[in-house]
């Protein structure tokens, strides 16, 4: 069943990949995928001038959360919840903030320095930037 | 740590960083979780072997930005699990964390204070119940009657990380001491003793490598504790000391609906003293386990265990036990093999369900382990169920 649904995904919609976008004080307009991974995973925390980084993600049951980890990541989502159990619960890192949908994710986007998520598509805009993944 | 001290902790804990500090800058959360068990034909959780509700543990944690680089974090939390683990409240960990270099590929911290163990697959998060595969972890690793002396230890810690093509790199390195209550020697050296026990230090180092390439991450895990135990002045024991130098090689596969992990552990404990004052003994334990975890669907997940333990690798059925003993002691406290199988189901984003059976051969892991209680466990074969309803908030 599982296989069937995959199939139709895949002929049915076309798969876009996500745009990872940040608060446009991040001094950064490029990742490499592993700084991504790293930065997803708890382990850079803080951005090349020392400002510490905001995660915010969607919950776990969103098609475009599930694509990102996947694509950008190379994860499943409940490998990387179970990373930030592992560190937020040994007191050694912090969880990501997580919203319901992309209209609350760009809310947080424009307003807190240094935040980093994720969109299905960008629209420019001034106080949110996109960030290359290379 | 008694309650007055852990309640005067947890209080100050959150009087001055959950009113007086930037809601940034402190994060806490917590967990509550009940559930009843049952493990007739022996004394795992109680004497009785009937139903008991004592699968209790409730926690609450935080961490506090001092600085850009520094952080203070802290867990104090409740159990009771019957005889696994003494009742009560405990620090789990308060330490502070120095971000020491954070750059894109390469980073490292140091950890000062109790801080958590960080060395196994399931060792810094075996006390949340949310965070651990199963409610009962594999005891050839995972000791319930080492809980307390496993879960964290008092000293400084370092990790350090790297990361590039050929994947995730983690390097754990900590040393310190872990204090050790009467009630804890009680429970690993026999009920009758009298003495204390005290941990000289603990010291351990690990590596795990994340392959970028597969799906795949290895690790190695080097340790050794030394303790020191101190006859009480009516007892017939000996002063004695205790080495445990344990070796640990890791595995893990992880696709999208299944996870194999695997921990497989060879332990040497010497000791010297206890049952007289010229005894020395020296055994090679051995032990791991296989775990595999199916996820049926976003909100369900199975799993089966199996786990393996012999006390002595020379001694695999416990025959060299039981006559060194006279058959004092019966030859299955040499070895503890289960099988397990179970489920847990999320309700919602807080709420979820654990439910688990383990059939059990042996004895070998059942605490005490110096001085077994033989009356009580007088079962070669023996089962547990568990059920346990946990919040997290």
């Amino acid at each position: 069943m599982k296989w069937l649904l995959l199939l139709c995904q895949l002929l049915l919609l076309p798969l876009e990949a996500t745009t990872v976008v940040v608060h446009s004080s991040v001094p950064a307009n490029s990742l490499s995928q592993s700084q991504l991974r790293n930065i997803f995973t708890l382990r850079q925390t803080q951005w090349p001038d020392g400002s510490p980084v905001k995660i915010i993600v969607l919950n776990d049951n969103s098609p475009i959360h599930q694509r990102f980890c996947r694509e950008q990541l190379r994860l499943f989502p409940y490998q990387l919840n179970s990373i930030w159990d592992k560190r937020s619960f040994s007191g050694t890192g912090r969880r990501p903030q997580q919203v319901d949908n992309i209209a609350a994710m760009l809310a947080l986007l424009r307003t807190e320095p240094g935040a980093i998520g994720y969109v299905e598509q960008y629209t420019a805009e001034p106080a949110i930037k996109e960030v290359r993944i290379e | 740590m008694n309650k007055q001290l852990l309640c005067t902790l947890a209080l100050t804990w959150f009087m001055l960083f959950s009113t007086a500090v930037a809601a940034d800058d402190f994060v806490w959360q917590g967990f509550a979780a009940q559930g009843l068990i049952r493990a007739a034909d022996s004394s795992y959780v109680n004497n009785s072997g009937k139903t008991s509700a004592a699968l209790t543990e409730l926690g609450l944690n935080g961490r506090y930005r001092l600085a850009p680089d520094w952080h203070l974090a802290g867990q104090v939390v409740y159990l009771d699990g019957g005889n696994r683990y003494p009742q009560g409240g405990r620090l789990d960990y308060l330490f502070l964390d120095w971000a020491l270099y954070n750059a894109a590929d390469w980073q490292a911290n140091m950890y000062f204070g109790r801080f958590k163990n960080q060395h196994w697959l399931y060792s810094e998060t075996r006390d949340v119940p949310f965070t651990r595969p199963s409610i009962i972890l594999p005891q050839s690793v995972y000791f319930d009657s080492f809980r307390d002396i496993a879960v964290g230890t008092d000293g400084v810690a370092l990790q350090v990380r790297n990361s590039g093509n050929y994947g995730d790199l983690t390097f754990n390195w900590s040393f310190g001491t872990v204090p050790v209550s009467r009630e804890q020697s009680r429970q690993l050296l026999g009920q009758q003793t009298r003495g204390d026990t005290r941990m000289n230090h603990d010291h351990k180092a690990s590596l795990y490598w994340q392959s970028l390439q597969s799906r795949f991450s290895y690790g190695i895990v080097i340790q050794e504790a030394t303790f020191d135990y101190r006859r009480g002045s009516t007892e017939l024991l000996s002063n004695a000391s205790f080495t445990s130098q344990r070796v640990m090689l890791t595995a893990r596969y992880q696709s999208q609906y299944w996870q194999l992990s695997a921990e497989l552990q060879q332990e040497v404990v010497t000791t010297e003293g206890f049952f007289l004052p010229q005894f020395t003994r020296k055994q090679f334990g051995q032990g791991g386990y296989v775990m595999l975890q199916y996820y049926w669907s976003a909100d369900l997940r199975l799993f089966t265990t199996i786990d393996y333990a012999v006390i002595d690798k020379d001694d695999r059925h416990g025959k060299k036990l039981q006559q060194m003993t006279g058959g004092a002691i019966p030859s299955y406290f040499g070895y503890q093999h289960t099988l397990n199988v179970g489920s847990s189901i999320d309700l919602n984003q807080s709420w979820r369900l654990n439910a688990e059976v383990h059939w059990v051969k042996g004895a070998g892991r059942l605490a005490p382990v110096i001085q077994p209680d033989v009356a009580r466990n007088n079962s070669e074969y023996w089962q547990v169920f568990a059920l346990q309803l946990m919040y997290r908030f």
